[in-house]
């Protein structure tokens, strides 16, 4: 039941098409975390569990506040959108409102984890990529995307848990989609961290350490796995709009970032639990798909100028779903 | 995964490979251009010498027959065969650096001291730290030209800051001196295995890029400043190496920092686009592949006798074990170019090349071949001459897989009597890169 909750709350906030039930979906999920959050059996969890809901009812007045005046009128006032994208960095976790990751991940189980990094990111996902009415907000956020990604990997280096590590990480990878909600792509990057994610702590929270250790290679963005694709995609993007500032920050927080990736990788991969579960290692290859998705279903590498212009075109179709979802909410 | 448990399919499957990748050499019978692969005789040498190179770590190892051992070489000469020939630009930068993975495993799996880790990720972060921006060229290469194809390529690059990135990724792989210091340190912690991959194939994988680019982005023909500056830095910084060889007592490191002297006459020899240049740098890349790795299986053999890597407890292998020692004295020689070897062509062959340049690259270059013979000449007499050292233990004399070994890295050397192998037959590619050109100009018409 309470997973439930969990996965309906972003698909309630994404289908309606008013802003109020979107954020109650919202709301939804945070309160069906709460259980999640007092179900494990750490005894930091009450703590961390205050902690939760102080900061995101914070930001849910935050959001409501200036949501209502934002919605409400459409003629634009900075401050208000200044106050709605705070509002969202703190559901979200990034650049200003980040602190809290690390410390709460920290103190989790794993299940909690993988809701709270995952399925609850997708609703302030689709809210951030709606303030993009001007220029102004387009910088704004992608300046604080770059920001999460060079902070999450710095904060990164200095973990020693693997559970804060997997914090900082999904600091920096927020800092990316925030990024690409600038550029497009966001949909596709976000489907791709959640498929990582969740096996990958899946495998933590099933013992199979070589599977794990396989998909925090592919988190970090090295070639031959899925998540490079994901990470390409949102450069080649960012290079289509001609922001090179961009290109060269991310190249910069993806290797601050493998650093920490690759000591945790070797501690893993070097022990001897290597009870590889049948099913998880499937999806270990999976992960290794990367290149074959180039090879078959990215043809339009292989070819010519007619075809970047059908990439344009597709690329206009994979964010068509946000755009609906910004006229939408314009239009109540 | 059941035949990859067998050791000796495995092994019976790469040797029937190193035959057929044998066929490759005649390149009237070869040539091969489609949407993924574009196949020339350098790759063809650089594929039959990978499968070798392969074959030959198994014979090298034989205490070893573990399959995640086997899985790994041969996931590498999968990635390594596919990089070679490959023709589409973001499929050949995926593996180049898709072979860092399975490097990375052999160094942290099967290396000897806890720095191993340290110098994976040395390794690592200096790898992808500077083909990162090679990714933002391809990217915006492929976006102005509308094609990731290598044989479409037609773009002169104007900028010298996009040169830079598009050396920077070959030249760290290489590596040039003042990026070079992943690769000691990457030495001296891998195994045999990874020692003689990451020696005989990987550097050269940086030069098979710097010949793929240079004739991509058709940077080599105007002789900029930058240019002259890359190869000034790259034939001091062979000689600096050559002088570092001198001052090392780990015969591991040792090896390593010749061959980092070694790869500088293949920076200067394809950037200074000539017929000459790029012939000595295809010989030097294919003759330093078999010559080091063997150096590299011969220092480890000597390591099992002894039970240590350091010049200073390893002398007077004369006396005790002949044998090893002959091939010591047959692998200086080659590594120092003596005259029958494929070194000697190499070495020589830069020369007129670099006459073009200008006389002072000469000078150096003179000086670097007379320190190379210094240091081989070094290595060998502190290896092998004197009192023998008491720390070498009962054992006895080589087996017959390690002079299997040794003799099947100097057998290939036999190529020096065919050497029309080794000219980049720029003339085939030149035809086929205006087939294509007319190609792609009948695809653009509609839309211009």
């Amino acid at each position: 039941m309470i997973f439930f909750i969990c996965f309906i709350s972003p698909v309630i906030s994404l289908s309606s098409s008013d802003w109020i039930i979107s954020w109650i979906g919202m709301e939804i999920g945070m309160i069906g975390l709460f259980p999640l959050l007092m179900m494990n059996y750490f005894s930091s969890s009450k703590e961390s569990m205050m902690k939760y809901f102080l900061i995101q009812s914070l930001a849910s007045m935050m959001m409501f506040v200036s949501g209502i005046i934002f919605f409400n009128n459409l003629e634009q006032m900075n401050m208000i959108n200044y106050l709605f994208l705070m509002s969202l960095s703190l559901k979200l976790g990034i650049f200003p409102g980040h602190f809290w990751v690390p410390s709460l991940v920290n103190s989790l189980s794993w299940v909690s984890n993988m809701m709270l990094l995952g399925p609850l990111k997708i609703a302030p996902m689709g809210f951030l990529s709606m303030l993009i009415l001007s220029n102004d907000m387009l910088y704004l956020i992608m300046l604080l995307g770059i920001f999460s990604a060079i902070i999450g990997s710095i904060l990164g280096n200095n973990q020693t848990s693997i559970r804060s590590m997997i914090g900082s990480s999904s600091i920096s990878h927020s800092g990316w989609m925030c990024v690409g909600v600038c550029f497009g792509y966001i949909w596709g990057y976000m489907l791709g961290y959640l498929i990582i994610l969740t096996f990958m702590l899946l495998s933590l929270f099933m013992v199979d350490y070589l599977s794990f250790s396989v998909m925090l290679l592919s988190l970090s963005g090295l070639p031959p796995f899925i998540m490079f694709l994901m990470k390409m995609k949102i450069l080649l993007y960012s290079l289509f709009s001609l922001e090179y500032i961009v290109f060269f920050v991310l190249i910069l927080s993806s290797v601050i970032s493998l650093n920490f990736y690759l000591k945790f990788f070797y501690s893993y991969f070097l022990t001897n639990k290597w009870n590889s579960k049948f099913l998880l290692s499937i999806f270990c290859l999976l992960n290794l798909l990367g290149i074959a998705f180039v090879c078959f279903f990215e043809s339009k590498f292989f070819c010519n100028k007619l075809l970047i212009y059908f990439y344009q075109f597709s690329d206009s179709c994979v964010d068509s779903f946000q755009q609906t979802m910004k006229m939408l909410v314009l239009c109540t | 995964m059941v035949l990859i448990n067998s050791w000796s399919v495995t092994f019976c499957t790469i040797v029937m490979l190193v035959f057929i990748s044998m066929l490759s050499f005649n390149q009237y019978f070869s040539n091969i251009m489609n949407y993924i692969f574009l196949y020339n005789n350098v790759s063809s040498l650089l594929i039959f010498l990978s499968i070798l190179l392969v074959g030959l770590c198994f014979i090298s190892t034989p205490e070893n027959k573990k399959s995640r051992y086997m899985m790994c070489l041969l996931s590498l000469l999968f990635i390594l065969v596919i990089v070679f020939s490959v023709n589409n630009m973001l499929l050949f930068y995926i593996f180049f650096e898709a072979s860092l993975i399975p490097t990375l495993l052999l160094i942290i799996s099967w290396g000897y001291q806890p720095e191993r880790l340290q110098a994976g990720s040395y390794m690592m972060l200096y790898t992808v730290c500077a083909s990162l921006p090679l990714l933002m060229v391809l990217l915006y290469w492929s976006y102005s030209e509308g094609s990731f194809m290598m044989c479409l390529s037609t773009m002169t690059t104007n900028y010298e800051s996009m040169n830079f990135f598009v050396y920077l990724a070959f030249l760290v792989k290489l590596p040039m001196y003042s990026c070079h210091l992943w690769l000691p340190k990457a030495h001296v912690e891998a195994s045999l295995a990874g020692s003689m991959i990451l020696a005989g194939i990987l550097l050269k994988l940086g030069g098979y890029g710097l010949i793929q680019m240079n004739y991509i982005f058709n940077i080599s023909g105007n002789k900029s400043t930058f240019l002259i500056f890359i190869m000034s830095l790259s034939i001091w910084g062979g000689l600096l190496a050559s002088l570092m060889c001198l001052r090392q007592v780990d015969m591991k490191a040792f090896i390593a920092y010749s061959s980092i002297g070694h790869m500088a006459l293949v920076i200067i020899g394809i950037l200074n686009d000539q017929v000459w240049g790029i012939l000595s740098s295809i010989i030097t890349m294919y003759a330093h592949g078999l010559c080091s790795s063997a150096m590299f299986c011969i220092a480890y053999y000597s390591y099992l006798k002894v039970r240590s890597r350091s010049l200073m407890h390893i002398k007077g292998l004369l006396q005790v074990y002949p044998m090893l020692s002959f091939f010591w004295f047959f692998l200086c020689s080659i590594n120092m170019a003596v005259p029958p070897t494929l070194n000697l062509l190499g070495e020589m062959f830069v020369i007129p090349s670099l006459w073009s340049l200008s006389i002072l690259f000469i000078f150096v270059m003179g000086l670097m071949i007379f320190f190379s013979g210094v240091y081989n000449m070094f290595l060998y007499t502190s290896i092998n001459h004197g009192v023998h050292s008491k720390y070498i233990l009962y054992s006895v004399s080589m087996n017959s897989s390690q002079y299997m070994s040794l003799i099947m890295h100097m057998f290939p050397m036999i190529l020096f009597l065919k050497l029309e192998l080794f000219f980049f037959q720029k003339k085939i590619i030149v035809e086929l890169q205006n087939q294509c050109f007319s190609v792609k100009l009948f695809w653009n018409e509609p839309h211009q």
